[in-house]
């Protein structure tokens, strides 16, 4: 299969013109192109002293290593990974074939918090990771995508199912050094009567492209997913979150805050897919992006997709602007200077999603 | 006296938007500032809380007899004035409830913004909202997102209440509002007096000012102040319009 995958690597282009048909890119592929020739790691990051008060229970490195607990079972590969991801794009192909260290994870019961750390390298480290949460489970999973300073580069998959009548939340937080690379996806199925709760917080570094596939298959299964991000000066991040409601009665609401701070970019994107199944319904997505600073770029695009001739529900909204005067004068005139104001609009945004009181950390910390 | 405003002249880029303002607000009173469409009313407003872009031609502002024109707007507010705007911005990621508590703390002259530095306060703003008929889950929201235009004036209201300023200055607190939120508002600013505060109630109807009588009333009309009186005055106002309102300042 690797050589399968090596072929389809060499064969398939970088999207140098467009991601989407209305002519714009809003991931830098040469950032990535330009990393593609660079070894495998010699040594793995430590975790970052924002993260010290977390204890991992998966830690993917050079290799990987992990405990077990009741509800859960780590096995040292990953099971039939890239069987739920298309490999249609040049940097999905490099990662199925290069990847070398690897999970699978099965919960089931009340497995409690589970926390998963991704650690990347001086050079390229390609991780993958599946899981099964059993139907009737509960907890949460926690995937910290971390990645230290340098020329290096990260890709980092996980294909997760959730099985019927599951309530779990699935969260990630990437942590990309401001001039590193890192390309991360994660698929989750979400079957019959399950309930995700999923908790994002993206900052990405040099070029980030983080997205987050969520494909609602089952009658009544429920998504609700919540990311913040932030674009800081000099760092590119690209944050895709798209759902695909396939069950009937299916349920979803994405929501994404995000900032772009001084010189950074940052994009925050998702498609709500309603495929014609999905009967009854309801999707709904909502992202905003403010920019604070005149050189820094953002854009929110959410699309939605309706293939159902009857949904319940489906919304989209974006909202996209530059910290007005407007914004600083209301926050000055509450008794905020500028540059407290400023923090607490990002502290905000990076709040949103509520990842960062989950985890415990001040997010202004982390940019 | 609380507030003065001595022969103000302002202007914003190259349009003169105040012509020598004269006017005082004293404790414990309410002073309506009153005047059509672009009369300059929000101008005096945002001038005197210190907006960037409204540049002081001449004349001076006095807060307890203090100058507080060289202070920066979070000054002047830390000082106690508050501006409750007419139509305050939506400030997506910023909880209002965080905003509450960070509003608080500076009060308190605390740096850490967001941690609650007075547990009083969260139950006072608990208590206000549900006075105010704001839904508990609208302290979580975040800051005007989504919030119906009642839900805007109630939560500035709010603020004023919690925040206990020594000046509250009301921006056309009752566009939009049905008459229940009007009867709401008047008791609000009718407290704020009680209390001792000394409150500028920007108005272009005197329809508020039925449930508030005013202890006075400044008309402005293209940035100048064009009549001055008592509640009677808003009255023939309600009554005659603004026309009245010249016949009166030449009496």
């Amino acid at each position: 299969m690797r050589q399968k995958y090596l072929e389809l690597f060499r064969s398939l282009p970088f999207q140098h013109v467009a991601d989407t048909p209305t002519v714009r890119h809003y991931t830098d592929w040469r950032v990535f192109e330009e990393r593609l020739g660079l070894p495998h790691s010699e040594t793995e990051l430590e975790v970052p002293p924002q993260l010290s008060h977390i204890r991992p229970h998966v830690r993917l490195g050079l290799g990987a290593s992990y405990v077990t607990r009741e509800g859960v079972k780590v096995f040292g590969e990953p099971i039939e990974p890239m069987s739920t991801i298309e490999v249609a794009d040049k940097m999905t192909a490099y990662h199925a074939a290069s990847w070398r260290a690897g999970a699978h994870l099965e919960l089931e019961g009340e497995f409690g918090n589970l926390y998963v750390i991704s650690l990347g390298g001086e050079a390229y480290m390609g991780h993958h990771l599946t899981l099964k949460v059993r139907g009737g489970a509960s907890g949460n999973v926690y995937f910290l995508d971390v990645l230290p300073d340098g020329r290096n580069l990260k890709t980092f998959f996980i294909e997760g199912a959730v099985e019927e009548k599951a309530s779990v939340g699935i969260h990630l937080l990437s942590l990309h050094s401001p001039g590193s690379a890192a390309f991360t996806l994660g698929k989750f199925l979400i079957y019959d009567g399950a309930e995700v709760t999923s908790r994002s917080l993206v900052v990405g570094g040099k070029m980030s492209r983080v997205q987050l596939d969520y494909v609602v298959k089952g009658e009544g299964a429920k998504l609700k997913a919540f990311a913040s991000s932030a674009g800081r000066s000099g760092t590119k991040t690209d944050f895709v979150l798209n759902s695909y409601n396939v069950g009937a009665y299916s349920e979803v609401i994405v929501a994404g805050r995000g900032a772009a701070l001084d010189k950074g970019y940052l994009s925050l994107r998702g498609s709500a897919i309603v495929e014609e199944s999905a009967r009854q319904a309801s999707s709904e997505i909502e992202l905003q992006v403010i920019m604070l600073g005149e050189e820094a770029r953002g854009f929110a695009v959410p699309v939605l997709e309706i293939h159902s001739g009857e949904v319940a529900k489906g919304n989209h909204s974006a909202g996209i602007s530059h910290v007005a005067a407007e914004h600083l004068f209301y926050l000055s005139s509450r008794g905020l200077s500028r540059k407290e104001a400023e923090r607490l609009m990002v502290s905000g945004i990076l709040g949103f999603s509520g990842l960062a009181e989950e985890l415990n950390l001040d997010p202004l910390e982390l940019l | 006296m609380a507030l003065e405003v001595k022969g103000l002249s302002v202007r914003v880029r190259d349009k003169v938007v105040l012509k020598g303002v004269s006017l005082s607000v004293r404790y414990g009173t309410v002073h309506a500032v009153m005047g059509p469409n672009g009369s300059g009313k929000s101008s005096l407003a945002y001038t005197i809380m210190g907006r960037e872009g409204y540049e002081v031609m001449e004349g001076d502002i006095l807060l307890d007899g203090e100058s507080i024109l060289g202070l920066e707007t979070h000054e002047r507010a830390l000082r106690g004035i508050y501006l409750a705007m007419q139509d305050p911005p939506a400030l997506p990621g910023v909880r209002f409830g965080t905003l509450v508590v960070a509003a608080s703390n500076k009060r308190l002259g605390e740096a850490e913004l967001t941690r609650v530095k007075d547990p009083s306060v969260i139950r006072s703003m608990r208590a206000l909202a549900s006075e105010l008929g704001l839904a508990p889950e609208l302290l979580q929201r975040e800051v005007n997102v989504g919030f119906s235009g009642g839900e805007r004036k109630r939560s500035e209201l709010l603020q004023a209440a919690l925040l206990k300023p020594k000046v509250v200055i009301l921006d056309e607190p009752d566009s939009g509002l049905d008459v229940d939120g009007i009867k709401k508002v008047a008791e609000y600013i009718r407290r704020f007096r009680e209390e001792g505060r000394a409150v500028m109630l920007i108005t272009h109807y005197a329809r508020l000012l039925k449930h508030v009588v005013p202890d006075e009333v400044t008309v402005l009309i293209g940035g100048e102040v064009v009549a001055r009186g008592g509640a009677e005055l808003a009255f023939a106002i309600e009554e005659k319009g603004y026309a009245i309102a010249k016949e009166w300042g030449m009496k």
